[in-house]
């Protein structure tokens, strides 16, 4: 099953509380995601610097088109990428 | 897989979430996958649950429990069948073996797979779904095995169908369904499967992604519908290239897409 954002550290002094959207497409992707989980496996990794601070631009919205789709790229290559631009926007919700 | 343990014996399921210990933000360290969490709300046996007690008086042998499961859910199951591509004769044999397996006329009673996350009515619809595609499939080999065996010696027809005419395993829905949702995202732009991965799985809001992309929350909200419906349309698509005597409608996959996995996970 997939993770959400719950999952991810609460950043200290968060008010924000998105509704959870659980419908169809949230079924979608969490079928997909077990699968992926069972084929590829998935181990703690580290990111590099300049690509957090890259997340943390395409998190603010300063990302020029090219870095957004090298990122994007990135992010699919990449799964485990998305909780690290994932805690990025969370940390902007503050 | 199979489990040891069986739904219906008490064990407790709701061990509550788990906290992932705090890391510092510049760490820049990725969850492992054992921190990844299913949420409380996803999992678990609901205890509670009005089908499940009903279940367990059916084990208990309670042999009114029994007939009132079959009067119940016999004529309902064999109407969604046949809307689904199956003929009256092959529903019927199809019910009659589903009941037989229910109550353990072969091994360990079917029922006891039942954990009650989902009404009665969804978990059987998806069990005897999953049989009829295998039993179509295994149809559709054994025409093509008939017409191959002019140029096939006996012998070999034979190993091969020692191989393929069994019942295969409870996966073939769940691969089939898994096939179709990653075929259909697969036709998605990704800058757009992103997207909707964010809003749909991490809770993102519309307007974050709006900020991102520096777009107006109004665009977003149609981009993402627009490829809410593609996804939706690309998958019934990619399920009748698949089975095309099966017929499914979006509310029909929904109900599958929720109940198949417990079919694998429960063996």
């Amino acid at each position: 099953m997939p993770s959400t954002v719950n999952d991810l550290d609460d950043a200290p002094g968060q008010t924000h509380q998105p509704t959870a959207v659980t419908d169809d497409l949230t079924l979608l992707f969490s079928l997909t995601e077990q699968s992926a989980k069972e084929v590829v496996g998935r181990a703690g990794a580290t990111i590099s610097p300049e690509i957090q601070k890259l997340l943390a631009k395409l998190a603010a919205g300063r990302c020029t088109n090219e870095e957004r789709r090298e990122l994007i790229r990135l992010l699919e290559q990449q799964p485990d990428l998305i909780h690290a631009l994932v805690r990025e926007i969370r940390i902007l919700r503050e | 897989m199979r489990s040891d343990s069986t739904p219906l014996k008490s064990h407790n399921t709701h061990s509550g979430r788990r906290s992932p210990p705090a890391q510092v933000r510049d760490d820049f360290l990725l969850e492992p996958p054992d921190k990844v969490h299913v949420p409380v709300k996803n999992r678990g046996i609901s205890n509670r649950s009005p089908d499940l007690i009903f279940i367990k008086q059916v084990l208990d042998g309670d042999e009114s429990a029994a007939r009132a499961l079959r009067a119940c859910y016999s004529a309902r199951l064999k109407a969604s069948l046949c809307k689904r591509g199956a003929s009256r004769t092959e529903a019927e044999d199809l019910l009659a073996d589903l009941w037989a397996d229910c109550f353990g006329s072969s091994g360990e009673p079917l029922l006891l797979k039942y954990e009650g996350r989902y009404p009665l009515s969804s978990w059987l619809i998806t069990v005897v779904t999953n049989r009829l595609i295998d039993f179509k499939r295994r149809e559709a080999f054994r025409r093509e095995l008939s017409c191959e065996k002019s140029v096939r010696s006996q012998a070999n027809d034979l190993d091969r169908s020692g191989y393929f005419m069994a019942r295969q395993p409870d996966n073939t829905l769940v691969a089939l369904l898994r096939q179709a949702i990653l075929n259909a995202f697969a036709a998605v732009p990704r800058e757009m499967l992103l997207m909707l991965r964010l809003v749909h799985i991490y809770e993102v809001t519309q307007r974050e992604v709006g900020q991102m992309w520096n777009w107006h929350e109004s665009k977003v909200s149609r981009t993402l519908e627009s490829a809410r419906t593609k996804i939706r349309t690309a998958i019934l698509a990619e399920l009748h290239r698949a089975d095309p005597w099966l017929t499914l409608e979006w509310d029909d996959f929904v109900e599958l897409a929720r109940c198949a996995p417990e079919l694998v996970s429960r063996g």
